[in-house]
């Protein structure tokens, strides 16, 4: 009879046990993958990068092509915190194309944008909460490249198209220039159509971008007719030193200072991509990209798009790679200080996904944004967020 | 006038007192009539019995939506035109197990395990249109199917309202399930007007195991109706049976977690599940089975 009892208590027992009942609570906010879609057939956006506001909130910049242009439209894309549309601006048509980062200082965001006429380039102060916009031409240069915050300085690459120079800037929030350095690509119009290329978005995207390590500045642009990697201390002696690759075909895709002289790096060289997570540079002396061992990468598209940035996980510094894959995937690669491989992660599946660029939340999760082609043709934005618990499991 | 009084007085309280003597009398001087009748064999075989058995049947379930999420955040038309739409009752599978019940007086206390498929389907469309010329447009319609296999503990009370062979029934209870194994398919197909000409398509399906977007657990209540009827040893035992899922069946952290399909844009709603559920089951006496009986006695 007791046997019986017992099995009829059986129920009741599991009830009790049922834990995960009571556990199955998340907030939306901590993990979501959002898809900003627009049903107009001929719409299509281009998004560049994303952070977080200090309520939580996320702000994408992003381009979108212009009938009456042959550079791209800027708009901006307001979330909430559980990443669902809020609003979206699209800025006036003498602003055009919009490059990152997405830059904050004191809960008001920056980016850089030119002047659809004069080629002007203008800083863009964003108000978060009205989503509002005030610009500020900088002075004397156009053709933005890639502005970046080290510190207290905003730097900025610039084409100076009149003296066919790449410049590297030291610059202010209200645009005014406080140092600056112009290096020469080369003579002849072959040098500057890749440069051109790119800012129409009618050939292959380039990886320009500034940096900054301990006193010395750098950046990724056209150099003596070679997309070079330069460093530079800006005091108009010219370069310091150059990592240099091979005219457009070869060079470095993107490049996370570490310590010293210690980069993770990844190049390409004639379409096949190299990652290298803890590299060496020699910052004062000429030395050449494709000399740079590195792990052959034939996952990931031709001349792939790179991000690295460093991120916390579990309280330790990982620098995170992310780039595309010819599956149509973005693959997240986490390696530690000395360059070992920690994991990784893929996100998309059956329809593309391509990266823009991600940011660490305040939560300690990561945002994630880039195109997702929707029904396999659409170039609408996503948001990705992970939280810190999926972040984690990427190592 | 004393008199008649005292005699009455006497009289109310003696005549109990006798009558209780009289009674005492009997019993003690005839004890066997005061024994309750002695019930037959089959009697107290079917008062109180203990019941084994298999049961099976076929079972319909409804998704019922709580709070609804989606992958799209639409920037230029309302949320609500894809809104996931469920298929009520749309689909049937199985079930089967045991019977353990235990009788007792019209009462029964009847723990039925068993295995079960449960299925559920939902819908989205999306249409995108070209500004200038709206019969450039592509239609999709993306319909996801949901199958979930979960080993349940539904413990009922049932009461048979005659106590005859044939006995209709009535029955509440609760279960908690586990889940075993949940598998979901995606099924794209559409009509595209935007390359020549209105050409209907159907993406391969996308067939994927799913645990992770489901909680292990699952709770609720149940009710039902059904009849039982006893012949030869056994009995058969038929019931309609009706389940409210108490809790959401979806894992909310995994939400988002299963690659192919957050990338397709599609994220679970918190969702209970109902059921209803019919059966058959055939189950034998565990107790007093002798070459005498006959349930049918």
């Amino acid at each position: 009879m007791k046997r019986y009892l017992l099995l009829l208590l059986a129920p009741a027992i599991l009830l009790i046990n049922a834990c995960d009942i009571s556990d199955n609570d998340a907030l939306p906010k901590e993990s979501f993958l959002k898809i900003f879609d627009d049903d107009s057939f001929e719409a299509s956006f281009i998004p560049i990068d994303v952070k977080e506001t200090s309520k939580g909130d996320f702000i994408v910049l992003g381009a979108t092509r212009l009938e009456e242009s042959d550079f791209t439209g800027i708009f901006l894309i307001k979330t909430d915190s559980d990443g669902q549309f809020i609003t979206q601006l699209d800025l006036p048509s003498d602003l055009i194309h919009p490059i990152g980062d997405l830059i904050e200082i004191d809960n008001k965001f920056y980016f850089a944008a030119m002047n659809n006429i004069s080629w002007q380039a203008n800083i863009i102060e964003v108000s978060t909460d009205s989503l509002t916009i005030n610009s500020s031409p900088i002075g004397g240069l156009s053709y933005p490249l890639h502005l970046k915050q080290e510190g207290s300085e905003l730097i900025l690459l610039s084409y100076d198209n009149d003296d066919k120079n790449s410049v590297i800037s030291v610059i202010d929030q209200t645009g005014a220039v406080l140092n600056s350095q112009a290096l020469t690509i080369g003579a002849g119009a072959d040098v500057e159509a890749p440069i051109i290329e790119h800012f129409t978005r009618s050939g292959r995207q380039l990886p320009f971008f500034v940096g900054k390590t301990e006193g010395i500045y750098f950046f990724n642009g056209f150099y003596n007719y070679t997309l070079s990697l330069v460093f530079t201390d800006l005091n108009g002696d010219g370069e310091d030193g150059v990592l240099q690759g091979q005219r457009d075909d070869g060079g470095i895709s993107a490049a996370l200072h570490l310590d010293g002289s210690r980069f993770a790096f990844s190049r390409f060289n004639f379409g096949d991509n190299y990652l290298l997570p803890a590299s060496n540079v020699e910052v004062f002396g000429t030395t050449s990209s494709t000399d740079m061992e590195g792990n052959p990468f034939p996952e990931l598209i031709p001349n792939a798009p790179v991000v690295i940035k460093s991120v916390e996980i579990n309280g330790d510094e990982v620098t995170l790679y992310a780039s595309n894959t010819k599956g149509g995937q973005i693959v997240l690669l986490a390696y530690n200080n000395n360059g070992d491989l920690l994991g990784s992660k893929y996100i998309g599946f059956s329809t593309p996904y391509e990266i823009s660029d991600f940011t660490q939340t305040a939560d300690g999760g990561l945002a994630i944004t880039g195109t997702v082609y929707v029904a396999g043709r659409f170039a609408r934005v996503f948001l990705n967020k992970l939280s810190k618990e999926e972040l984690a499991e990427i190592i | 006038m004393i008199k008649p009084t005292l005699t009455l007085l006497c009289l109310i309280f003696l005549l109990p007192m006798a009558s209780e003597a009289q009674r005492k009398k009997k019993s003690k001087t005839y004890p066997v009539y005061d024994v309750p009748k002695r019930p037959s064999a089959n009697e107290s075989f079917l008062k109180t019995q203990w019941w084994l058995g298999f049961k099976a049947g076929a079972n319909s379930t409804a998704a019922s939506p709580e709070t609804r999420f989606s992958g799209f955040s639409p920037i230029n038309y309302n949320a609500t035109e894809n809104e996931k739409s469920y298929d009520d009752y749309e689909g049937v599978t199985g079930h089967a197990g045991l019977e353990i019940t235990f009788y007792h007086h019209g009462w029964s206390f009847s723990l039925q395990p068993n295995y079960r498929r449960q299925q559920f389907t939902y819908g989205n469309d999306y249409t995108w249109e070209e500004t200038n010329n709206p019969d450039n447009s592509l239609v999709l319609n993306y319909s996801q199917n949901h199958l979930l296999d979960y080993i349940e503990l539904p413990f009922f009370i049932k009461y048979d309202i005659t106590q005859t062979s044939f006995r209709p029934f009535i029955q509440i209870g609760a279960y908690y399930a586990t889940l075993v194994n949940a598998q979901k398919s995606v099924e794209i197909s559409g009509t595209d007007f935007a390359s020549g000409n209105a050409g209907p398509f159907e993406t391969q399906e996308l067939i994927i195991g799913a645990n992770d977007l489901f909680l292990k657990s699952s709770t609720g209540l149940a009710g039902g109706v059904g009849f039982s009827y006893d012949f030869w040893n056994v009995r058969l035992v038929f019931d309609a049976t009706y389940r409210y899922g108490l809790n959401n069946v979806v894992d909310v952290k995994n939400r988002y977690a299963i690659n192919e399909l957050a990338s397709i844009g599609d994220a679970m709603d918190d969702i209970k599940l109902k059921n209803i559920s019919i059966s058959i089951g055939c189950v034998f006496p565990l107790r007093f089975i002798s070459e005498g009986y006959q349930s049918t006695n």
